[in-house]
């Protein structure tokens, strides 16, 4: 394993491959910084340019290129609310209310750091957990599945936009929402009033452009002056205090950077649940939840590293069993085989060097993007201070333009304004625009899920199946966990204060 | 309009949402219906319940935040200034909140339309440049300048650098004609 790990890593240290990294790394971050265009149009456009070079350059532009995707994605989230993939959409939560407070900066350098040390923690965990990983892999099926999407959904009652009941039904909307289109279980088609357009459903990429971008422009607006006024709020951060917010929360780094690798290592995930997971848990552990939804640097810290480390846990099922653990990893799938590479058991085992190689890229793509992103992050926290008649026009062309080029359909572009204006009216009357993407997102993984476990195991898969009935007593578990710590919070308190008294 | 009628409207509007899902939702095959119609059916329950919730507490109340229930987060005073929300804090000049809101939806309407019948770079042009004048940021001289540097950044980007195939639009046909 010593041997693989140190050809893994020779084979990368030549000018060419470390060229390619440091192109794939910028066309990256810059693609990931348009809205719509997040990592799989990045490497789809990439494809037609890896013919001809050896393996480990055309590795390290495509893993480079798909690293610095998920950073850029992350930037647009905080300095303008605006998700540049659904996987970014934990990070609007608290990075953009640091933006508002004139923290940027900071929130930047953090965010840069997390992505860092997750990318690290979640390399070495894969590279450490091969042979465990494995069997576990193999164990679970559709009903474990199911419970994780449910886990997922049940975890939104923690998002702090908007009341309890607006967030469920939020959810629910969005949840039907992501119904539209042809059924993948029976191949009916749902909602389409006859569309032929609406046969292949809503792209979350566009609706998720016309929620967040188109609406928070609408509201810019309407409110008139630009995001951050710098003649009240100046930028009062720097990269270092980012920097140092991470190292302090190094335990939330470690356990969100688990969470990451652990959801990358699930096939058919992704990295939109673990982005959201992971900002759920920093709540729930968090001895000062109050302060999340507010900007709180760990609203920031959990999302990046687990994005980070969700990279590395892709790879596992990508490379051993061909199934790809996200969807950009579908397409890195379709690179793979162009290459020679053969994914399979056998990868794990003969050609564990190039396994190893690929976990060496994710490091150094994770290094340059980190580097990049601290030297750029004061430049980048400019951008908000910018007058509203100059960033409404500009935002809204680039939306725009961005959701005709997702999918290149005109009808992209009118879902995206039918979707900017719901979700303007929707942070208007308070329902949580958050909890409509996540029902969204997850939507589908239920239904499918579902059906796949009543299809082989029967009705009563809960029962038959011991692992889902522990998944399930968990998701029960982490729902009533916080209502009851209120109830009892309640209890004390007035026997406390009669004591006292 | 009061804010509770508004939100009586909105709240009116979801739960017939959801009403048409169910009943369209009937007309699938069980294995089709499994799940919309149970989720539709929760979110009818809930909605009820916060129309019920909604007119029963004083119109300053209507906005619960979920972390004050969960954390123990202490509500803020009804004298404190709130954060407010789109369409009630606006920037002087720019007339009533109804007007600006008007004109915010009506320039999402009338870009998208523009780039129905224009195609996307004719109709950023146009939207971009049309926005600086009439905003009066800039001079006519600047407006153009700035509107066609930006136009052609987004062209040779999106058209040239990642090699989008643009829309031409509706109208392509009669200026190919002529």
């Amino acid at each position: 394993m010593i041997d693989a790990i140190i050809t893994g890593l020779v084979v990368l240290l030549t000018p060419q491959a470390l060229l390619f990294l440091f192109i794939g790394v910028i066309y990256g971050l810059v693609v990931g910084i348009l809205p719509g265009l997040g990592g799989i149009v990045a490497l789809a456009l990439l494809l037609p340019f890896t013919y001809g070079f050896p393996v480990p350059p055309t590795l390290m532009l495509l893993l480079g290129a798909h690293i610095g995707t998920i950073w850029g994605s992350s930037v647009t989230s905080i300095l303008f609310n605006v998700p540049g993939a659904a996987k970014s959409l934990a990070l609007c939560f608290d990075g953009y209310p640091m933006t508002q407070q004139g923290k940027a900066t900071r929130a930047l350098g953090a965010s840069a750091m997390a992505a860092l040390l997750g990318g690290l923690v979640g390399a070495v965990f894969l590279a450490v957990s091969i042979p465990v990983v494995r069997p576990i892999m193999l164990f679970l099926g559709p009903s474990e599945y199911l419970m994780m999407a449910i886990w997922g959904l049940t975890i939104i009652a923690t998002f702090s936009e908007g009341s309890l009941l607006k967030g469920m039904v939020s959810a629910v909307l969005g949840v039907l929402a992501a119904f539209i289109g042809t059924d993948i279980v029976t191949g009916t088609p749902r909602f389409t009033f006859g569309s032929e357009y609406l046969m292949d459903g809503i792209s979350f990429a566009v609706a998720m452009i016309g929620m967040f971008a188109v609406a928070e422009m609408m509201k810019l607006y309407v409110k008139g002056g630009s995001i951050v006024d710098r003649s009240v709020t100046h930028e009062n951060s720097t990269v270092m205090e980012g920097v140092k917010d991470v190292f302090r929360h190094w335990w939330l780094v470690v356990r969100s950077s688990v969470l990451g690798l652990w959801i990358g290592v699930l096939p058919g995930i992704g990295a939109s649940v673990g982005g959201i997971a992971a900002y759920a848990q920093a709540v729930q552990t968090s001895k000062t939840p109050e302060r999340f939804g507010k900007g709180a640097v760990e609203g920031v810290i959990a999302p990046d590293a687990t994005l980070g480390a969700n990279e590395g846990g892709g790879l596992m099922p990508t490379l051993a069993f061909g199934i790809p653990g996200g969807e950009g990893m579908a397409i890195l799938l379709v690179a793979f085989i162009s290459m020679g590479i053969t994914p399979g058991p056998e990868m794990l085992s003969k050609h564990l060097d190039l396994v190893f190689t690929m976990v060496w890229i994710i490091v150094l793509a994770n290094v340059l993007v980190t580097l990049i992103g601290l030297a750029a992050a004061p430049y980048f926290a400019r951008l908000p201070a910018m007058h509203p008649n100059i960033m409404v026009p500009l935002v809204l062309s680039v939306c725009f333009i961005g959701a005709f080029a997702a999918h290149s359909r005109i009808e992209d572009v009118v879902v995206a304004a039918v979707f900017g204006m719901l979700g303007y009216l929707m942070e208007k009357y308070h329902y949580s625009r958050a909890n409509f993407v996540i029902g969204m997102v997850l939507a589908t993984m239920i239904e499918r899920n579902l059906h796949l476990s009543l299809t082989l195991y029967g009705s009563n898969f809960l029962f038959t199946r011991p692992v889902t009935l522990a998944m399930f007593i968990f998701v029960i578990f982490t729902t009533a966990m916080p209502f009851v710590r209120n109830w009892w919070s309640k209890r004390v308190r007035p026997a406390a204060g009669g004591r006292a008294s | 309009m009061s804010r509770r009628l508004q939100e009586n409207i909105v709240a009116a509007v979801i739960l017939f949402i959801l009403l048409g899902v169910i009943y369209l939702s009937w007309g699938y095959g069980p294995r089709a219906r499994m799940v919309p119609i149970p989720v539709a059916a929760f979110g009818v329950i809930m909605m009820v319940i916060q129309i019920i919730w909604q007119n029963l507490r004083p119109a300053e109340e209507l906005h619960v935040d979920l972390l004050e229930v969960l954390a123990k987060r202490e509500k803020a005073p009804a004298s404190m200034p709130k954060e407010k929300r789109p369409g009630e804090k606006r920037a002087a000049g720019r007339g009533p909140s109804w007007r600006a809101e008007a004109i915010a939806y009506g320039m999402v309407v009338l870009f998208t339309v523009m780039i129905y019948l224009a195609g996307p770079i004719p109709a950023i042009f146009v939207f971009t440049g049309g926005y600086f004048l009439l905003s009066r940021h800039y001079t006519w001289g600047r407006a153009l300048v700035y509107t066609a540097i930006f136009t052609a950044v987004i062209y040779l980007l999106f058209a040239v650098a990642l090699d989008v195939q643009l829309y031409h639009g509706l109208l392509e046909p009669i200026f190919s004609q002529s």
